[in-house]
Parts: C-alpha cells; structure tokens; sequence
C-alpha cells in the first residue's frame, strides 16, 4: 500500500522542516517567505506503509496570481494526493485557516496541522485541538517540526485517515453567495469539460474572481469576480468565531520578536543598523579570515613549484604546475572567504533578520517602482544569481517579475568574489574589506537604478504591495546553519571541480600552444587581441580582453585565467605580476566591468526558461552596455582624479 | 534609572566613536550607528517603557557584536588602543544588559 500526501501552507509557516522531519530529508529551509518554489518529495515507511511526501510552494490562498501559488494549486487540482496536510502556523492561525476553508472543499481527504506549538506556548498561547477538530470537521494534529513534537502522531492520523472515508466540507456563506454558488454549480456540473474539477469549489474561486479558473470556465450569466469581498469577509468572520473558541492567550506583554522589530524596523536607524551589519560582514568575511586563504596560497604555490621541480617534460608540468594546480588553486584559495561570509549571512537569515531588511528597504524599493518582494530575490543573488532568478516566480506581476529577471544579474553572486579579492588584495590591501563592500554596494545600486530605468522604458505601471510574512526570530541552529553554508558554497568547489578545472585545461592548451609557453603569442592572445580593439578606451589590454570571454562561462574563470596568463613559469605571486603591468584605475574599471557585464551560461539558461529567450539577448545586450558605461565612467573619473 | 542607563551609555558610545574615528573611519562609523540605536531610546521612552528595554537589549548586543568585530579584526596587529578598551567594556556591559532584558518579554 502506497500513499501520497501533499503539504501546503501559507509561506513560512515551517512546511519544509515539517516535510524533513517526516521524510528525515535535509532539503534547505530558510527563515522567511517563498523558499520553497517548486515541488519537493520524499518518501517515509510507517507502519509498513509507504508514504510519499510532497511539498508544495507556500501560499496564501488556492487563487492562482504568482508562479509558485499556480504550482501549489494545480498540483492540488490536476494530482490530486490521496491526503492533504494544510498546515498553519499556530502564531498566525487566522491566514492559515482561511487557506484551510480553501482547501477542504476540494476532494480530498484533509487534515489541519497546527505547527510551532512550541513557539505558541513560550508566547503564552493555549490551542485547544479537541475545540479546532469539533469546529473545522476533519482530525487536527498539534506539531513542532523543529523538536520534533506531533511528529509521530501526524503519521498514524495519515494511517487512520487513509482508511475512513472522505467527509465532506462545506463552508456556508450568506443566503446570495449560496444563491449564485449554486446557480454556477448546476451549470458547471452540465458541462462535460468541468466533470474532472469539483463544481462547488469552481464556483466559489468564479465569483472570488480567480483568473485560471476565468480563463478555464469563460463567461457565463454571473459577473466573475462580482463577490470576492463578500467571501473573503464571510471566511474571516467565521475564522474569527472559531478562535475565539480556540485560542486561549495570558497578559499583553510584549513579545521579544515585537521588541526586536522596534529597533531593528526603526523608521530611521533600520537601514543605518542593516548597512552596518552588512559593512562587518564583508570586512569578517575578506579581512579578518585573510590569513586562513594566505596558508592556502602558500599552499598551491609549493605545490605549483613541486610539479615544476619533478616533472621533467616541459609541457606536462607546465599544463599541471601553470594549468591545472595554478587555475583551480588561484579560485580555491577563497573558499574560506565564501564559507565565512556564507555563515554570517546564514545566521542573519536563519535568524529572521534578512527578511526584515526587505522590509526595511521597501519604502525605497517602492519608489523605485519595486516591492520588497524583489528584494528578497536580490539577496538571494548574492548567493548564486540562478535560485534568484526561480525565485521570483513569488512575484505576481509579471511587469515587476521581468524588470527583477532582468537586473538580478548585476547583484554580486559568489562566483564574482574571487575576481573582486583578487584586485582588492593587490591593489587595496589595507582598504580590502571597504573595497569589495563598495562594489557589493555599487552592485545593488545599479541592480536598482536598472529597475528604475526598464521600469521607465519598457514597462510602466506601479508597483505591487510588498506581502511579506514577517518570520519570527529564533536562534540559529548549528545544524542548519552548516547546511545552509554548504549548500551554498558546495556550488562554488563543485565548480572547481568541473567547469573550472576543464576550464583551466581549455585556457593552457590555449595560453601555451603555438609559442610553446609563451602567451603573448598564443591562440588566447589572438583571441584576447580580437576584443581588445573595443574595450581599448576602457584601458584593457589583451589578457584582460581574454580573461573576460572565458568569465562568460563561470565568472570565476577570470581568476583563472589571469593567473595562466601571467603565470607561465614564474615563481612569483600573481598579485606582483599584476602590478608591474596595470594601474589602480585600468583594474578597479575592470573590477566593475566583470561586476556588470553579460551573466554567467548557467544564468542566461534560468532567464531564457524563466522569462523567455527574447529576454535573453536582451539580458546580454543590456548588461554588456550597462557594463561598458560603467567602466568607462570609472576610467574617465579616475584619470580625472589621479 | 533606565533612562540615565541610555543616556550615559548614548554618551560612552559617542566618545567611542571620536576615539575610533582617527583609528578607523569606517568602524567608527559603525559604533556612532549603534550609540544612535541608544539615542532613539531616549526618543521613543515617553510612549511605551518596554521600549526603552527593547533599546538597551537590541543596543547591548550591537555592542556585544562591535566588541567581537573589534578583537578578532585586531588579533592580527596585537595593537589594542584606549578605543579598544572602551568598546570592550561597552561590549560586556552590553551583553550583560541583553542577557538581563530578554526575560523582561516574551
């Protein structure tokens, strides 16, 4: 016997950890709305029962407006599972029973999971789960994913459930809603196309106005959309009596979440305390973990001098010593710039801070014609730009869901560090930290003046409300602030391990043939040679021609090839070579062209099935001009100023 | 009582801030942020009190915070000033102060 079971739920109301403590799966969870935008499965033996797990986008209601609430509603519609879990979060039960009421009149067998009691109790609150059951007529299980509580009891409510029959649930509005719903009900039922589709339910999301469910249905005598309020307002108000049933709570006392948000959200010092923050992260994460990456330097550089030293063949310890060892080595050695900042930016998140910095900023975000949704997709960009891109299949406007497609490529992903602490470290020593905190900063200044500007030109229109369920603040646990550090920074050494590594061997073959090991007159130069003539006015000569085509494949690969470049051969650090050749203005132009300039091949893939291939040239275009002018800017400045 | 707590820590932190403003214009920066944080305290006190603990808590771990940013940046030179020794003391009376409020809520 085998059973599938869905989760859904509003966004963080802790599907995912419940969906990996049922599963004993280890999928990533994060503090905060719209991690979760496709769907996830896993598999449990109960009792001798095979229970497949699905977990579902969160969403706020089963009207289909954004990408991952249209993922979570036809799962349910067009899959029906055999048992669904409607899970919500027992500190905000009001939104989570309204899905509910959603949810339980379609045909399938349902159960309501309260999740975070634990949390609920600490804040004082008392749900009486007898009361909730009596009330929303299907079988109710008090959980906490994160101690484990109901876990177990969830499982054998799935086994008994699985074995009665459907009960059906009927939500009863006033006399007219009833009137229209049933008039639409007899008519769908008369439809050969809607037999497959619960008519009842089609017809409460035909008068909430559902577009899906317009488009599917076409006109008919009634008004789509003519009483959403009515429903709404009737859902609520019966909400409202259940809880007050339901819910027992002591004294007004302030909450530590409610605490924290008054300093952290302040109208004036909120986006002063988060910039701050971000300012040490960055100066920890580049400064203070430096001598870590120098051990590693030094590490890469005797094993370079080793294969030099034992390798007789000229050519084989060139392609070891100057290819393989120099161009993984030369990225390898900031891996623990990545983890460190990885980690702090993992305790801001898993702690609930980083949703409320988009909370922060969305007053400015919404000048800009953007809500603090799109933020969120920006700081996920820091990480790696393709999850940014998926994840802004949570913003319902599909104006404002192109404009973020097509300026969160200039948000700095990790891949970008190597090249930013590279010229930092030769350039700016003593200033690093300041330095790539500048061009993180310069990066999100330009990912919002871009929206401002295709807002401007290609689309007009305002911007969508920022919906943004507020997480609470809980300690970070270790166990999950490793996974998060690994999950991210895994991408960067497998990485290395591939496209890097096999990039490395390209650019050798590339760097040392014909002239035998002398770049200047190799296949690269010519290649290199062939781009320069457009990127002379910005100071940048062939190697830096060439190291820019081959970052179009990973952006790391700058590095790489920078370090081949000048490489052959020499003893000596990279960093030295580079200063004997250019000047601090020619490399900090360079530092904001790769900031900007066209996307990584993995990148454009997520835009082109994002948003479509048109956008993808327009992405290339568009970042290469955004790129070329900043640069420019940049050397005409600096040359200025020096 | 609390309200001369803000006020004398608002006061500590701006000197902090003039001490490390020579040492290193960025950090000081950072610590005239966070003294703000006690400042706004004294400003948002008249309407509700637990918000002068919210203040003096989020205020002390910023501090606590600085305190740490400030060793481990520093380990490598060896070099502490009395700036140095200032935002020390400011970071443990901070996370004593934290330590203490957080029972105050919820």
């Amino acid at each position: 016997m085998a059973l599938r079971v869905a989760l859904c739920g509003n966004p963080n109301v802790g599907k995912t950890s419940l969906f990996n403590a049922l599963t004993g799966m280890r999928q990533y969870v994060a503090n905060w709305a719209g991690v979760t935008v496709e769907v996830k499965e896993g598999i449990r033996n109960w009792q001798g029962v095979k229970i497949d797990f699905v977990d579902l986008p969160g969403t706020y209601s089963l009207s289909s407006f954004s990408m991952d609430e249209k993922i979570a509603r036809e799962y349910l519609l067009y899959k029906t599972p055999d048992i669904l879990l409607v899970i919500v979060d027992a500190l905000s039960m009001r939104q989570g029973l309204y899905l509910f009421l959603e949810a339980a009149e379609l045909d399938t067998k349902t159960i309501l999971v309260v999740n975070a009691v634990d949390e609920a109790r600490k804040q004082g609150i008392h749900i009486d789960r007898q009361e909730l059951a009596k009330h929303t007529g299907v079988p109710v299980v008090l959980t906490s994913a994160v101690t484990g509580e109901g876990i177990d009891d969830l499982l054998d409510t799935i086994l008994r459930i699985s074995s009665s029959d459907k009960k059906k649930l009927q939500f009863i509005f006033d006399e007219e809603v009833e009137k229209m719903i049933k008039a639409l009900e007899s008519e769908f039922i008369s439809r050969p196309s809607l037999q497959s589709f619960p008519a009842r339910w089609l017809a409460i999301k035909y008068l909430e106005g559902d577009p899906q469910t317009v488009a599917l249905i076409g006109q008919t005598q009634v008004v789509a959309g003519s009483l959403r309020e009515k429903i709404a307002e009737g859902r609520y108000k019966h909400i409202d009596l259940i809880l007050k049933e339901v819910l027992k709570t002591s004294g007004e006392v302030m909450t530590m979440s409610d605490a924290l948000d008054h300093v952290l959200t302040h109208k004036y010092i909120g986006i002063p305390i988060f910039l701050t923050l971000m300012y040490m992260t960055f100066t920890f994460a580049f400064q203070t973990i430096q001598p870590i990456c120098d051990g590693i330097e030094a590490l890469f550089t005797f094993l370079s001098d080793l294969a030099r030293r034992s390798i007789a063949n000229n050519t084989i310890s060139s392609l070891i010593a100057d290819g393989i060892i120099s161009g993984v080595g030369s990225i390898l050695v900031f891996v623990p710039n990545i983890f460190a900042l990885f980690l702090i930016l993992g305790i801001m998140e898993e702690s609930g801070y980083l949703p409320r910095a988009a909370f922060v900023v969305d007053r400015i975000m919404y000048r800009l014609k953007l809500s603090g949704r799109s933020f969120m997709s920006f700081l996920l960009g820091f990480g790696c730009t393709v999850p940014a891109i998926m994840s802004t299949r949570g913003i319902s406007d599909q104006r404002e869901r192109t404009i973020t497609v097509l300026s969160v490529p200039f948000i700095s992903c990790s891949a970008r560090l190597p090249v930013y602490l590279l010229i930092a470290s030769v350039f700016f020593e003593k200033e690093k930290g300041m330095v790539v905190f500048s061009v993180y900063l310069l990066s999100v200044i330009v990912a919002l003046m871009s929206a401002v500007l295709l807002n401007k030109i290609l689309f007009k229109g305002e911007p969508s409300f920022l919906v943004l369920e507020l997480p609470r603040y809980r300690m970070p646990k270790v166990k999950n602030l490793l996974l998060y550090v690994w999950y991210r920074g895994k991408h960067f050494l497998m990485k290395a391990g591939t496209i890097i590594f096999l990039a490395s061997v390209i650019l050798w073959i590339l760097s040392y043939f014909p002239a035998s090991g002398d770049p200047t007159k190799s296949f690269a130069s010519e290649i290199g040679r062939a781009l320069s003539v457009l990127l002379k006015p910005l100071g940048f000569d062939w190697r830096l021609s060439t190291a820019l085509i081959f970052g179009t494949a990973a952006k790391e690969v700058i590095v790489s090839t920078l370090s081949m470049l000048f490489g052959f051969g020499k003893v000596e650090s990279l960093g030295s070579t580079l200063t004997s050749f250019y000047d601090p203005v020619t490399v900090l132009s360079f530092l904001v062209f790769a900031m900007a300039y066209i996307p990584c091949f993995a990148t454009l893939g997520s835009i082109s099935s994002e948003i479509g291939k048109r956008y993808l040239i327009i992405s290339v275009i568009y970042s290469l001009a955004v790129a070329y002018l900043l640069a420019l800017l940049v050397r005409l400045l600096g040359g200025w100023l020096v | 009582m609390k309200k001369v707590i803000l006020v004398a820590e608002t006061v500590v932190g701006l000197l902090c801030f003039s001490l490390f403003l020579k040492i290193d214009w960025m950090f000081s920066l950072c610590v005239l942020v966070f003294s703000s944080i006690y400042l706004f305290g004294i400003i948002d006190s008249g309407k509700n009190p637990q918000r002068i603990d919210a203040h003096l808590m989020v205020g002390g771990t910023m501090f606590f915070i600085s305190m740490i940013f400030a060793i481990t940046n520093n380990l490598p030179h060896l070099e502490f000033s009395t700036a140095h020794l200032l935002i020390i003391v400011m970071g443990l009376v901070g996370l004593i102060q934290a330590l203490i409020l957080r029972l105050k809520f919820k």
